[in-house]
């Protein structure tokens, strides 16, 4: 059943991310949990596919916390609830980007 | 269907190089260290990495000098990452897809998924040791795997694996890595 987050990016209208086959939600961007842990966020697939989002400077963890909240909510919903609208007043901080690796 | 476990990681205090020896009084010394500063207390968990050892913090001596359990000194020229011993923030851990898990060793416990792709295979979870022998760390999260796949859809999240890990073998989480 496929789930995905509605995420606000700046500029951009809103983008999809899946939350199927998430292993894991880090801080940091691809290159680990040390690069750039206040300014991006990163989802690991089951893949190996990664997909980064970059955001405000914010308390280490919260970002990643509010992410897993919301891939939690998300996949909490009916069948038929397919996406999860995050609204931007919601974001601890905005994202100016997603990109996949 | 998805599922996680929300495993608690208690949060990195601070970490250093020690630069003077502590074995004869059971001390961890770093003169360049801020540990009153950083908020180091009594029972936060000392990494010794450089030896892959663990104890705890028995005494905060002074800004530079940390008093460790007895026999647990630390000698010079040791990394260390000292951990809070209270506080933690769940990190959620994929559950599906489960291969096998294994007690990889006294202080780490792995999930091997079910994968091809090299890099997102198997999950590493670093915890305080178990008495050499013991699978507790595998026994505990094998168990919060079935018990997270037999829960309603809606529990998305198993949260009880922190409190079960405690109960096992007082295994305290400080690292969860993919790879």
């Amino acid at each position: 059943m496929q789930k995905f987050l509605s995420i606000p990016v700046t500029a951009e209208l809103n983008q999809l991310v899946s939350c199927n086959d998430i292993k894991i939600i880090e801080v940091g961007d691809s290159g680990g949990p040390s690069s750039n842990p206040t300014t991006t966020t990163t989802l690991y697939y089951g893949s190996g596919k990664k997909v980064t989002l970059t955001h405000g400077a914010i308390t280490a963890f919260a970002f990643r916390d509010f992410i897993q909240d919301s891939v939690v909510q998300c996949l909490q919903q009916m069948w038929h609830d397919v996406t999860l609208v995050i609204p931007e007043a919601d974001l601890p901080e905005a994202v100016s980007g997603i990109a996949i690796a | 269907m998805e599922k996680f476990l929300d495993i608690p990681v208690y949060v990195l205090v601070t970490s250093g190089t020690t630069d003077g020896d502590g074995t004869a009084a059971d001390e961890l010394i770093n003169s360049s260290a801020t540990f009153e500063d950083d908020g180091v207390a009594v029972g936060d968990i000392v990494h010794n990495s450089t030896d892959n050892t663990y104890t705890t913090v028995v005494g905060v001596t002074s800004q530079t000098v940390l008093e460790v359990e007895p026999g647990d000194g630390l000698d010079t020229a040791k990394a260390y990452f000292i951990h809070s011993g209270t506080e933690a923030i769940g990190q959620l851990v994929s559950a599906v897809d489960t291969a096998i898990v294994e007690q990889a060793s006294v202080s780490s416990t792995t999930i091997n998924y079910d994968s091809a792709v090299a890099g997102a295979d198997v999950m590493t979870i670093t915890h305080t040791p178990v008495p050499v022998g013991s699978e507790a760390g595998r026994n505990t999260i094998q168990a919060a795997i079935v018990s997270a796949a037999q829960s309603n859809w809606k529990r998305v999240s198993y949260d009880q694996v922190g409190a079960a890990l405690l109960a096992a073998q007082d295994i305290k989480v400080i690292g969860i890595s993919l790879g």
